[in-house]
């Protein structure tokens, strides 16, 4: 998502703007916008637009099996993976959400895995490839955290 | 958003909902508006389900598994014994939504319409316990969820340009300005239209335009 601004005075615009991502909105975002995309996945949806509810398991008996509930299919069994899931800033104007530098690299194979689907497991897309979104429940709390950000810097 | 009507057969338990009472609007705007609110309703009442709490506001949490059988089946075959409606998972796989005249129809389209029906009792005849998920007609959903379907209307409406600088040429006070705002955009609350224009590029710049933007 790209967010534009037009302005009479670009540059007292820009100005204002280099502080548009701080510490204290990636807070929010994580609280706010991660936190909506991990009740989405926890409740068996992808967070991303046109992708819908996650696919079912194909045998539940062989998994899960009795290592954790069949339904709903929610990206879980340690909880490492979507503990790791979060809002990071990658410049002053630029935010990423999903998984950084920063990740245990040993779950890389399962978030590309899941997120684009391997050998025997289906896609469950859980972090927007280039041109995807997210879907509306996210986009609005993102919408509304930039609204007010903006607003704030421009009152 | 209001409820309309309830439709109950073999292949659908549904809620007809008006999205636009009072406000004319071109097709194509009503359309865009109808698959928004109606993704977002989907994906809320999924999350609310699973959460074993009703959408509809009045319903709160749903009641706990009573039949012994049932909780015993629950337990083998999904491993938890909540009441999230998911045994199989195949009702909500069939929930969805659909674009109306008046706005959209949100259900359980499909072979698994009446099981949605023994738990929404939409018809009167299911005997289970009590488990909406739908909105019955008159009802309403949560709080939350009706003011957050105002924004996706009146970012839409923003979006789509319903407001023109003809509309804003006898604007002297600032409380002319938010009365047609917040008309145009069917939005009651100041703050809330402040956050409307601000989420909108065109909307901002025609009150820029216009000389109107410090009043916002």
């Amino acid at each position: 998502m790209r967010v534009k601004i037009k302005t009479p005075d670009p540059k007292k615009a820009a100005d204002r703007l280099k502080g548009l991502i701080d510490s204290s909105f990636v807070s929010q975002v994580n609280s706010e916008v991660v936190g909506e995309i991990k009740r989405l996945i926890r409740s068996g949806q992808s967070p991303v637009s046109g992708f819908g509810r996650f696919p079912q398991y194909k045998d539940r008996k062989e998994y899960p099996a009795d290592r954790k509930s069949a339904t709903p299919v929610n990206l879980t069994l340690s909880g490492k993976m979507l503990a790791q899931y979060g809002a990071h800033l990658i410049s002053k104007t630029i935010l990423g959400i999903g998984y950084d530098q920063n990740t245990d690299s040993h779950l890389e194979g399962q978030i590309i895995g899941n997120n684009e689907g391997t050998k025997g497991i289906p896609t469950r897309r859980f972090i927007p490839l280039s041109g995807e979104s997210f879907t509306v429940s996210v986009m609005i709390k993102l919408k509304d955290l930039y609204a007010k950000r903006i607003s704030q810097l421009f009152s | 958003m209001k409820v309309i009507k309830n439709t109950t057969t073999k292949g659908e338990t549904s809620a007809s909902i008006d999205l636009f009472e009072g406000l004319d609007l071109p097709k194509k705007v009503r359309d865009q508006v109808s698959e928004e609110v109606g993704q977002y309703l989907v994906e809320q009442t999924l999350m609310d389900v699973n959460d074993s709490k009703s959408p509809v506001e009045g319903y709160g949490s749903f009641p706990a598994l009573t039949s012994k059988e049932y909780k015993a089946k629950k337990k083998l075959e999904v491993g938890s014994t909540k009441p999230d409606l998911q045994l199989s998972g195949e009702t909500l796989n069939e929930f969805s939504f659909k674009v109306t005249s008046e706005g959209i129809k949100i259900g359980v389209f499909g072979d698994r319409a009446p099981v949605a029906d023994g738990h929404n009792n939409l018809s009167g005849k299911s005997e289970l316990p009590l488990r909406r998920f739908i909105p019955g007609e008159g009802e309403n959903y949560s709080s939350n969820v009706q003011r957050e379907v105002e924004r996706i209307i009146a970012d839409t409406l923003a979006e789509n340009e319903v407001i023109e600088a003809k509309d804003l040429a006898d604007v002297n006070s600032k409380g002319a300005l938010y009365d047609i705002l917040g008309d145009r955009l069917g939005l009651s609350s100041r703050s809330e239209i402040r956050l409307a224009v601000f989420r909108n590029q065109d909307l901002l710049d025609l009150l820029r335009e216009e000389d109107l933007i410090d009043y916002i």
